[in-house]
C-alpha cells in the first residue's frame, strides 16, 4: 500500500521495495542495533546479547505512529534541517522510529538515525540479477540453442519445453566489454505459440482487449545523479521536476530516466534549488543507451497508470475508481464506485490493452457513527461487540482514500492524545486534532472517540524477523468498505447491489467504449500517448470463437437426453432414474425437538420423491435430540453410528460453523460414515421443500457411491486428476491441498486425498504420494494402470506457472518411474485459472450477449508464449460471464488442441452437485469442495475408507 | 507473508529463504547444484544419496504406517456400513456401435 502511495506521488513504478514509514523504522532499528553492538565490542563487554533481543522489543515499543503522514506530507524542515547525524526520515514510521530510538537510547551512547533513503542505497540495486540468476539464464539459453539445433520437428512436448525456456524478460550478457550491464529483452524473438482447435460452430465475438498501435520509437535511457546526493525519493522527483521544460514526457524511478526524445546538451547539467532549505543541488544527467519502445512493455503499463490519473480516477490497490460517479444506494447506506482495471501485455495477436470494468462497494456510514450505533444497541457490552464487528474489516480514510485493516480498537486514546512529531528538527508533542487541522484542514468534531489501530509489519532486508508498527486511525474520518456477513445474507440488499455491480455484457461493453472515448478526448491523456508515439484502437478486438457441440447425457433405464445449448438439465435430473442408484436401507435422521415437523415433512417428501429417481429408501431410525447444543449432537452421533448404518442425516435448526464442523469431524474422520447435514430453515418453505429434498436425495446417492448421469468419455484408459488448495482466510492454520482422481472409465467415481502444508503455500510438496496412492487404487479397481493422465490444477497465478512446471511436474515424473520402468503414461498438465480479467461477448443483434456454454477462444487474446485457451463453460443468468483460462504447461500425449479443449468441456458436465455445466472441470470443483470442507470444518485427514466416494459434497 | 519462518536451502546452507519461497528457491538452486535425492513425502526435503535411507525412515512427513487401516479405525470407534462403489462401464449405457460413441485413442 505504501509502495503504491509513493509510486503515485512520483508517477512512477519503482522496483525497489521498502520506503516510507516501514523502511524508516526498520533502518532506524538496524542502526540502533549496529550502534549497540558497536558499543558492546568497543567496550569489550559481553553485552552483545542485547542485539538479538532488539527486534522483539521493537514490537512492543512502537508507539502511535500517525495516519496520513505520507512521505509527501512530511514538513520540509524535517528533511532539510537535519544535520549529518540527525534524523531525516520520510514516511509514517518516522514517529515510531524516533520513539523507538528514544527508548533504546543509552546515556552517553549516541543514537544515529539513517535517512529514509527514498532514493536508492547505491549498492543494493546493482546486485539485482547478477550471479546465480544470470548464470541460470545463460545455461538455459545454451540448452535452448542446443535443443533447437537438434530437433526441428516441434511437437507438443517441445513447445511446452520451449515455453519453459523463453522467459518473460530474458536477461543475457552482451558479448561485449561491459560485463556488468545487462540488456532486458521484454519482446521475444520466438514466434508466438499458436495451438488451435477445429470443431464446433463459429461465432463472432469480441473481448475486452484493445489493440495498441505504436510507432517504433527509440527510448532514451539516462541516469540521474545528484550532488550532493539526495536520499529522499520525493525530493529527487521534485528537484528534477523544476526543469520540466526539458522533459515533456518522462518515466523516472528516482535514478533511471526514460525519455521519448534525446535530451538537449544544455540539460545534461542542471542546478535545482532544494525547496526545503534553498540550497543548490546539481543534477547530472548521463546518457546510458537507446532502446526500442517495443522492448519495454512495463513503460506502457506506467503510461496507462498515469492516464488513469489524468482521468482523475482514484487509485485503490491496483484498480482505479471514479469517486465522482459513485452510485448511492441510500436504503442500505451503501455507495458503489465504478472503476477500471487495465493491463498492457503482448498476446498472440500483438500488443494489447486489457480493460475491465469493476466496482467497489463502500458503506456511506463513518466508523464513528457505526460505533455509536453499536454502543446504543449493545449497552454495556459495546466494547466486545465493536471489536467483534470491526476487527478484520477494511476501512478507507476519507481524506486520502487509503485502505487500512482494523486490528484493534484502542479506547485509552482519543483525538486529544498526542504523539511526537518532528518540527524544525525538534520533537514536538502534537495532538491528533491539531495534526488534522494543520495538515488536512479537517476539524475533528468528536474529541472523545476511541482510535482504531492498524498493524502492519515489514521484514527488513537481512533480518529474518519482521518488525511491527502501528497506525492510529480516527473513526470519524474512516469509512467502512465491503459488506458484512449480515449484509451478505440480506437478500434484498444483495439484489440491489447486484443491479449495479453485475452489469450486462451490453453495459460492460458500453463502459469500455466510454473509456476509449474519454482517453481520446482528454487532452492530457492524448498528448501523453502521442508523446510516446502510442495510440489506442477505437474498438475492442474482433474474434471468431467456436461453440462446441452440446453434450448428450445418459441417465438410468437407458434414457438419453440430447444436449441443449444452455447446458442445463435441472428438469431432467429429478424426472429420470439416476444412472446408478444406491438403495438406502439402514439410515438415521437426527433432529431437535423444535424441528420435529420439519423432519417429518422431509421424510414424507423423500418417500414420495425417491421412486421417480429409481432409489429405494427404507424407513430410517429417527433420533430426537433434547436440545441443539453441539455436544448433544456429538454424543448422539457417536451412539447411532453402528457398523450397519449407511448414512446419517442431521437436521440442524440453524447454520453454525462450529456445530457443522463437529458433526463433519465425527462423520468424516473419527467414525467414518457418509453424512448429510441439512439446515432446517431450507426445508420450512412448503413451496420449495420438494425441490430441495430431491436435490438432497441426489446428493446422498453420490455420497453413498452412486452415479447420477454419464456422458461419453472418448478415452478407454485415462485418469483425470483435479488439484486445488484452500488457504485459511486468517492465515493462521495450515493450507489444505486436495487431490481428486478418477478411477473408472466414465469418470464418475473419484478417489480423493488431502495434504496439509505450511500456511499460504500453493505449490504442493507431497504430490508423489497422492499420485502413487491414486494409481494404486486405479490398479486395484481396473486391473491395469491408466494409459494417460490428465491433471487439472487450480489456483495458480501467472507468476507461478513456470515454478509449477519445474517443481510439480518433475515430482510427478519421478513418481511414475517408481511404479515400474515399463510404465510411461502420457501426462498432460493443465492449469485452470478462473479469476481472470478477460471477458468474451457474443455479438447478437445490435448488441452483445454472453456466449453460450462451450464457447472456446484459442487465439488472439491468448498468451503469446503458452499453449492455452479460454472456455466459457457455465451459463450465468445475471451479469457478464467470466471465461475460464486453461494453460497446458506440459503435454507428452498425442492429444490435439481440439481434443484437449473438448475433453475439458466434457469434464465440466460431471459435477454432480449441479445439474448443468460448471465453470471448471469437475475434478477441480470436487477438489475445491474437499479442500474447503477439510480446511474449514474437519481440520484433519479424512478417513481412508471414504476416499473412493464423494463424501465431501 | 510476514509471519512465515525461514528455512535453510538444502543445496547451500548459506541460503536462508522464507519458507513460502523455498520451493521457488529450490527450482533455481537445483540447477546449479549437484543432484540431491528428493524425498517422496515432501519435495522440499533433499539430501545426498548416502543419507537417503536415514531420511526415509525419519521424515516427519512420512505417513504413519498403518498395517490394517480398518483395524486402526475400529480402535477409534465404529464405522458405518461403507460399501465400495460398483464399477460402471461406458458400454453399459453407450454401446460402442452407437453413433454418439466416440473414441480418440
Amino acid at each position: 500500500m505504501l509502495t503504491q502511495k509513493v509510486n503515485k506521488a512520483g508517477e512512477m513504478a519503482d522496483p525497489m521495495r521498502g520506503r516510507g514509514r516501514g523502511l524508516a523504522l526498520l533502518q532506524a532499528l538496524k542502526k540502533t542495533q549496529m550502534v549497540s553492538s558497536d558499543e558492546a565490542t568497543s567496550e569489550s563487554s559481553p553485552d552483545a546479547s542485547a542485539t538479538p533481543s532488539m527486534a522483539p522489543s521493537a514490537i512492543g515499543t512502537v508507539s502511535p505512529s500517525l495516519l496520513g503522514t505520507s512521505s509527501a506530507s512530511v514538513p520540509p524542515s524535517v528533511c532539510s534541517s537535519s544535520t549529518s547525524g540527525a534524523t531525516s526520515i520520510g514516511g509514517r514510521g518516522k514517529m515510531a522510529a524516533m520513539l523507538l530510538a528514544k527508548a533504546q537510547q543509552k546515556p552517553g551512547g549516541p543514537v544515529t538515525f539513517t535517512p529514509a533513503g527514498d532514493g536508492s542505497p547505491a549498492a543494493l540495486p546493482q546486485m539485482k540479477g547478477a550471479g546465480r540468476g544470470l548464470k541460470l539464464l545463460q545455461s538455459l539459453q545454451a540448452s535452448k540453442a542446443a535443443g533447437d539445433s537438434q530437433s526441428p520437428k516441434p511437437d507438443v512436448q517441445q513447445i511446452t519445453e520451449k515455453m519453459a525456456e523463453t522467459s518473460v524478460s530474458a536477461t543475457f550478457k552482451p558479448p561485449g566489454d561491459e560485463p556488468k550491464r545487462k540488456l532486458y529483452r521484454e519482446v521475444k524473438d520466438t514466434p508466438p505459440v499458436t495451438r488451435k482447435g477445429t470443431s464446433g460452430t463459429p461465432v463472432q465475438v469480441t473481448a475486452n482487449y484493445i489493440y495498441l498501435n505504436f510507432e517504433e520509437n527509440s527510448v532514451y535511457e539516462y541516469e540521474v545523479r545528484y550532488d550532493p546526493d539526495q536520499d529522499y525519493r520525493n525530493l529527487r522527483f521534485k528537484l528534477l521536476a523544476e526543469h520540466r521544460q526539458y522533459f515533456k514526457e518522462k518515466t523516472f524511478d528516482g535514478t533511471t530516466l526514460y525519455l521519448p526524445h534525446r535530451l538537449p546538451e544544455e540539460a545534461h547539467n542542471l542546478v535545482s534549488t532544494n525547496p526545503f532549505d534553498n540550497s543548490k543541488v546539481r543534477i547530472n544527467i548521463v546518457f546510458r543507451r537507446t532502446r526500442k519502445l517495443s522492448e519495454m512493455i512495463h513503460i506502457y503499463n506506467v503510461i496507462f497508470k498515469c492516464i488513469m490519473k489524468d482521468l482523475q480516477l482514484v487509485r485503490i490497490n491496483r484498480d482505479h475508481f471514479n469517486d465522482k460517479a459513485g452510485i448511492q444506494i441510500p436504503q442500505h447506506k451503501l455507495e458503489v464506485w465504478p472503476g477500471y482495471v487495465t493491463a498492457v501485455d503482448e498476446y498472440e495477436g500483438g500488443l494489447m490493452l486489457t480493460l475491465d470494468s469493476t466496482h467497489k462497494v463502500l458503506r456511506t456510514q463513518s466508523v464513528l457513527s457505526f460505533i455509536k450505533e453499536t454502543v446504543q444497541a449493545e449497552g454495556a457490552g459495546w466494547k466486545k461487540a465493536i471489536a467483534e464487528r470491526l476487527v478484520g474489516c477494511s476501512v478507507m480514510t476519507m481524506y486520502n482514500k487509503k485502505m487500512f485493516r482494523v486490528d484493534s480498537i484502542d479506547d485509552t486514546q482519543s483525538p486529544k492524545s498526542t504523539f511526537e512529531k518532528m518540527v524544525d528538527g525538534k520533537p514536538v508533542q502534537i495532538s491528533f486534532i491539531d495534526y488534522y487541522k494543520n495538515n488536512y484542514g479537517i476539524q475533528i468534531k468528536d474529541w472523545d472517540q476511541p482510535l482504531l489501530i492498524s498493524r502492519d509489519s515489514k521484514r527488513m532486508p537481512g533480518q529474518e524477523k519482521p518488525t511491527d508498527f502501528m497506525i492510529c486511525l480516527i473513526p470519524e474520518l474512516c469509512q467502512l468498505t465491503g459488506l458484512t456477513d449480515d449484509q451478505r445474507s440480506n437478500f434484498r440488499l444483495m439484489k440491489d447491489v447486484a443491479t449495479y455491480t453485475k452489469i450486462t455484457p451490453n453495459q460492460r461493453h458500453a463502459a469500455f467504449k466510454k473509456y476509449i472515448e474519454t482517453v481520446m478526448s482528454n487532452e492530457t491523456a492524448k498528448s501523453r500517448l502521442a508523446g510516446w508515439g502510442l495510440s489506442i484502437a477505437p474498438e475492442t478486438i474482433q474474434l471468431t470463437a467456436r461453440t462446441l457441440q452440446p453434450e448428450t447425457l445418459y441417465f438410468g433405464n437407458n434414457v438419453k437426453i440430447p444436449g441443449k445449448p444452455n447446458a442445463d438439465w435441472n428438469g431432467e435430473v429429478t424426472r429420470h432414474h439416476v444412472m446408478q442408484a444406491m438403495d438406502i436401507m439402514k439410515w438415521v435422521i437426527l433432529y431437535t425437538d423444535r424441528d420435529k415437523q420439519v423432519a417429518h415433512d422431509f421424510l414424507e417428501t423423500v418417500k414420495r420423491s425417491c421412486r421417480p429417481m429409481g432409489i429405494n429408501v427404507a424407513d430410517p431410525q429417527m433420533v430426537r435430540l433434547p436440545n441443539d447444543r453441539t455436544d448433544s449432537y456429538v454424543i448422539n452421533l457417536k451412539k447411532v453410528i453402528t457398523s450397519n448404518i449407511q448414512i446419517v442425516v442431521v437436521i440442524c435448526p440453524s447454520a453454525r460453523d462450529d456445530r457443522y464442523g463437529a458433526i463433519k469431524k465425527i462423520c468424516c474422520a473419527d467414525n467414518p460414515v457418509p453424512s448429510q447435514v441439512i439446515n432446517a430453515r431450507t426445508l420450512m418453505n412448503q413451496n420449495k421443500i420438494r425441490a430441495i429434498t430431491q436435490k438432497i436425495l441426489l446428493q446422498m446417492n453420490c455420497k453413498l457411491g452412486g452415479t447420477l448421469w454419464n456422458i461419453n468419455i472418448p478415452f478407454k484408459s485415462a485418469m483425470v486428476i483435479g488439484i486445488d488448495s484452500h488457504h485459511d482466510a486468517t492465515r493462521k492454520k495450515q493450507s489444505v491441498c486436495a487431490f481428486v482422481a478418477s478411477f473408472n472409465q466414465s469418470m464418475t467415481h473419484w478417489y480423493s486425498r488431502v495434504v496439509f502444508q505450511s500456511k499460504g503455500q500453493e505449490i504442493v510438496d507431497n504430490l508423489k504420494d497422492c499420485l502413487v496412492e491414486s494409481l494404486k487404487h486405479y490398479l486395484n479397481v481396473n486391473g491395469c494402470l491408466p494409459e494417460r493422465i490428465i491433471i487439472y490444477r487450480d489456483g495458480v497465478g501467472d507468476g507461478e506457472l513456470k515454478i509449477l512446471q519445474q517443481y510439480e511436474i518433475p515430482q510427478m515424473k519421478i513418481c511414475l518411474s517408481v511404479l515400474g520402468g515399463e510404465y510411461k503414461p502420457a501426462l498432460t498438465y493443465i492449469v485452470v485459472q478462473k479469476r481472470i480479467n478477460t471477458r468474451i461477448f457474443m455479438k447478437a443483434g445490435g448488441g452483445y450477449e454472453n456466449p453460450n456454454p462451450g464457447t472456446v477462444v484459442d487465439h488472439g487474446v491468448t498468451r503469446r508464449d503458452w499453449y492455452d485457451f479460454l472456455i466459457v463453460s457455465q451459463k450465468v443468468n445475471q451479469g457478464t460471464v467470466t471465461p475460464t483460462h486453461y494453460v497446458v504447461i506440459h503435454d507428452s500425449s498425442d492429444m490435439t488442441p481440439d481434443q484437449c479443449q473438448r475433453i475439458t468441456y466434457k469434464l465440466c458436465h460431471l459435477y454432480f452437485n449441479w445439474p448443468g455445466t460448471v465453470r471448471v472441470p469437475a475434478p477441480c470443483q470436487y477438489a475445491h469442495k474437499l479442500a474447503y470442507l477439510v480446511g474449514n470444518s474437519i481440520h484433519s485427514q479424512p478417513a481412508s475408507s471414504l476416499a473412493d466416494k464423494l463424501f465431501f459434497l | 507473508m510476514n509471519d512465515d519462518e525461514f528455512a535453510t536451502c538444502p543445496y547451500n546452507v548459506s541460503h536462508r529463504v522464507p519458507r513460502s519461497r523455498l520451493q521457488h528457491h529450490l527450482v533455481k538452486c537445483q540447477k546449479s547444484n549437484p543432484g540431491l535425492w528428493i524425498c517422496p513425502f515432501n519435495a522440499t526435503h533433499r539430501c545426498p544419496e548416502h543419507l537417503k535411507q536415514n531420511h526415509y525412515n525419519t521424515c516427519p512427513d512420512r505417513p504413519i504406517e498403518i498395517p490394517l487401516p480398518k483395524a486402526k479405525e475400529a480402535q477409534n470407534g465404529t464405522i458405518g456400513a461403507i460399501t465400495k462403489p460398483k464399477p460402471l462401464l461406458q458400454k453399459d449405457y453407450l454401446p460402442e456401435d452407437d453413433p454418439d460413441c466416440e473414441y480418440w485413442d
